[in-house]
């Protein structure tokens, strides 16, 4: 056998016990062949090195790429969900219905109840709804609501200056909704103003006190502006 | 992001951090900037990966350095003197891509026949500097720039049967070299380690390297 092949299957470890013992001691006493051993394992340490780099190189690719596909699928359950919300708000101010049932979960939990009032008084059917009276709460079913495209999204619902009801499916309904009553207080536009608090502070929500407060402060400055 | 002479460093000290985040910026810039440089796309992810442990080994065998005397970069020319480097690393990275590309084309042209085998190896690996390097270090170093040189043919062999552990048949059917034996196999590999081994040592001699 070639002393490179030798070499080689020293190395690579697929010499025997024996063998092993017998190059390794012809090693000790010949300097050229263990120069030669030396130079191999040298060689054969680099390659591993270049190996290893591009190993890692390819891991972080992996990594970078699983990263996005992370955010990328993050993104798109994102936009799925605004543009559902988009389309379920853009349905119900027309007042159309959606006879598909869904479930509705985490209403609760997010704070603000659902309000369902005589959906016949305006004229706007809510078929299949469900209906959630101030007493009456339906418990057992408070995890799975199940609600048409109505429902589900807060509609503003003016049928008189004193008759205006508020679906609320979700908390940025209501807090949209606080978001314009801040916008009139600050034009100081009463009229529009009055209606909506009186019909907020129904709600039972993070900003109902707050609501309140200022509707009894409101009426106090649309009365005073009449007297006047 | 981190300025070259700290990349340096810390390339150096194996930061696997840094060299993953400086890795990543390499590979921004270079697939930013590819479609200026070279015509053929489809190999464009193996050109960078070549490049890219080329730099990663220039700098880690400290063959780019940082001089501590006075904070700039060196990188040791062909004849074994350092020269400060005048472009950033990612600039040098497109040098390499520019190099690596040429042999892909060429490979390519002559189809399949690896006239770059012959081909005579840069000498730019070491000179009289760095009095802090060991023997050890200065072996990797020209060990290291050899291996980079070989022909990716050579390196495929010598890295399937050294680092893959894989056996000559096993080498042959991943390669695909129908029209090859074992025993021509054999003898490439032979021939490339033969080749590597006589590259090394004369360089060894020249630069007077204790071995």
């Amino acid at each position: 056998m070639k002393t490179a092949d030798k070499i080689d299957r020293y190395l690579r470890n697929e010499m025997t016990d024996k063998e092993q013992q017998q190059f390794e001691q012809q090693a000790m006493n010949d300097v050229a062949l263990r120069r030669e051993v030396e130079l191999v394992y040298v060689i054969k340490r680099a390659l591993t090195a270049r190996q290893e780099k591009l190993k890692r190189m390819r891991e972080w690719s992996r990594k970078i790429r699983n990263t996005f596909l992370r955010y990328g699928v993050a993104a798109s359950v994102a936009a799925v969900a605004v543009g559902a919300l988009v389309s379920y708000m853009h349905s119900g101010a027309e007042g159309s219905i959606a006879d598909n049932a869904v479930t509705v979960a985490g209403v609760r939990t997010n704070g603000v109840d659902v309000v369902v009032r005589d959906p016949h008084a305006d004229g706007v059917t809510a078929r299949g709804a469900h209906t959630v009276d101030d007493g009456a709460d339906s418990a057992g079913d408070s995890e799975k609501v199940h609600s048409s495209a109505v429902e589900r999204k807060l509609v503003a619902l003016h049928s008189g200056a004193s008759n205006v009801e508020h679906r609320y499916m979700s908390v940025v309904d209501y807090e949209r909704d606080w978001k314009q009553i801040l916008s009139l207080l600050h034009k100081d536009n009463y009229a529009e103003l009055i209606p909506l608090l009186e019909a907020y502070v129904q709600i039972s929500g993070k900003h109902q006190s707050a609501a309140d407060s200022l509707l009894q402060r409101c009426q106090g400055r649309a009365n005073a502006t009449l007297r006047r | 992001m981190q300025t070259d002479i700290e990349y340096i460093k810390k390339i150096q000290t194996y930061d696997e951090r840094v060299t993953e985040q400086f890795y990543h910026e390499c590979k921004n810039f270079f697939f930013g900037i590819y479609h200026q440089l070279f015509m053929r796309k489809d190999i464009m992810e193996d050109i960078f990966q070549q490049s890219f442990v080329k730099l990663w080994t220039e700098i880690e065998t400290r063959r780019i350095y940082v001089c501590e005397d006075d904070g700039m970069v060196y990188r040791l020319d062909r004849n074994g003197r350092p020269q400060q480097l005048l472009c950033t690393l990612h600039q040098f990275l497109i040098g390499f891509a520019r190099n690596d590309y040429q042999e892909w084309v060429r490979r390519d042209t002559l189809n399949g026949h690896h006239a770059l085998d012959d081909r005579e190896m840069l000498t730019d690996v070491v000179g009289e500097v760095f009095p802090y390097l060991n023997d050890r270090q200065w072996r990797e170093q020209i060990v290291a720039a050899c291996v980079e040189e070989l022909s990716p043919r050579c390196r495929d062999i010598l890295t399937k049967f050294y680092y893959c552990g894989m056996k000559l048949e096993d080498i042959l059917l991943s390669r695909g070299d129908s029209c090859m034996s074992k025993n021509g196999l054999k003898s490439s590999k032979y021939k490339c380690m033969e080749r590597l081994k006589g590259k090394v040592m004369h360089l060894f001699d020249v630069y007077k390297i204790k071995y």
